[in-house]
């Protein structure tokens, strides 16, 4: 037990802070919005009804999108482009989707290698892009859970106001659905090219994230 | 690095649930008879329809026009009418009548209207005679 606890650490704490981070967005939310509810004389809601609405689900599904974009981008933009210096590059020989042999698909699969990376044919070609794939999947389904949850509380907060609500090519047209996604984006590809680009000049002692310490500034797809 | 991809595409279904949540047929019935009782009584009864006033709309109506027995009546148009169109989203609606248009919240009692007697202004809030401050 303690054995798989220390190997399955670092997905285990993930998961803790995740939900630690969804209960306290959870209570302050609720808060948040019963203040509001309050103020305007309209009326509030429980945990399990704030939980379940749409004003939750859009704070929570405009995070998600971006986050699983950034990924996404990330795992298909650095098969092809490349950052001299950077542990986040591949060697600057290496661009571009590398021969079977370095990949270790088909014949030149190991033993270990994971079945449909052996077989060959379209099962390997699926797996080869299975990464990118189900990244690209969560983050349509998460964008499309904003898209719906980002209207309804939209037309919630228009009713309140004594507006009419939006058709769903108006809210997809509207400043709402585009503010929410572009500040999670900027903010995402700034991490993203911040860790590119510092992890060329600074280290972290230990981590797989940096190069070791004693690396020069010019290598290049080298982890600690 | 990340993983778990299932747990995220099964939150990410139920995130698409969750925003249609409040938007069945029984709370647009709800919301309907709710905006239709209001404007069937507002002249002929007006204490009825004066307790399916949310508390602030009522509020403001008798700090503005006096109690609301007698002043509802002096505010609201023609009585009655059909539904139209209902429309919800979580606790709020817009509900269409033929002789009306009146907007209404849910609260722990029931649906209560918010605003009512009101006129369209295109994209900008609705010209409500009845409504909260």
């Amino acid at each position: 037990m303690r054995r798989w606890l220390r190997e399955n650490s670092l997905t285990l704490a993930f998961t803790l802070l995740l939900l630690g981070a969804l209960v306290g967005q959870a209570v302050s939310g609720q808060a948040f919005y019963n203040e509001n509810a309050l103020d305007a004389g309209l009326p509030t809601l429980t945990m399990l009804e704030y939980v379940t609405s749409s004003q939750f689900a859009v704070d929570v599904a405009e995070n998600w999108q971006s986050e699983y974009l950034q990924f996404l981008l990330y795992i298909l933009l650095t098969v092809w482009l490349l950052q001299k210096g950077s542990p986040e590059s591949k060697p600057l020989d290496k661009a571009g989707r590398e021969s079977d042999q370095d990949q270790k698909v088909g014949r030149y699969a190991e033993d270990s290698s994971p079945l449909w990376a052996r077989v060959g044919g379209w099962r390997t070609s699926l797996y080869s892009r299975s990464l990118g794939l189900v990244m690209g999947v969560v983050f349509l389904g998460s964008w499309s859970a904003q898209l719906v949850a980002g209207r309804s509380a939209y037309n919630a907060e228009q009713l309140q106001d004594l507006q009419d609500p939006l058709s769903w090519t108006g809210y997809l047209t509207a400043p709402d659905f585009w503010n929410r996604t572009l500040q999670n984006w900027q903010s995402e590809f700034l991490a993203v090219g911040s860790m590119v680009v510092l992890s060329i000049y600074l280290r972290e002692r230990g981590s797989p994230e940096s190069k070791p310490v004693g690396s020069s500034h010019e290598a290049t797809g080298v982890e600690g | 690095m990340h993983r778990c991809p299932a747990p995220a595409l099964l939150a990410a279904t139920v995130l698409v649930l969750a925003g249609c949540v409040g938007q069945g047929n029984v709370e647009n019935h709800n919301a309907g008879s709710a905006a239709l009782a209001f404007a069937s009584s507002a002249k002929a009864s007006p204490a009825t329809a004066c307790d399916l006033l949310a508390p602030e709309t009522r509020k403001e109506l008798e700090s503005t026009d006096g109690p609301c027995d007698s002043s509802l009546p002096l505010q609201v148009g023609p009585a009655g009418g059909i539904v139209r169109q209902v429309q919800l989203y979580g606790k709020d609606a817009i509900v269409h009548l033929s002789t009306d248009t009146v907007f209404l919240a849910r609260f722990r009692d029931g649906w209560r209207v918010t605003a009512a007697a009101c006129t369209s202004r295109g994209d900008r809030p609705y010209d409500c005679k009845i409504k909260g401050d």
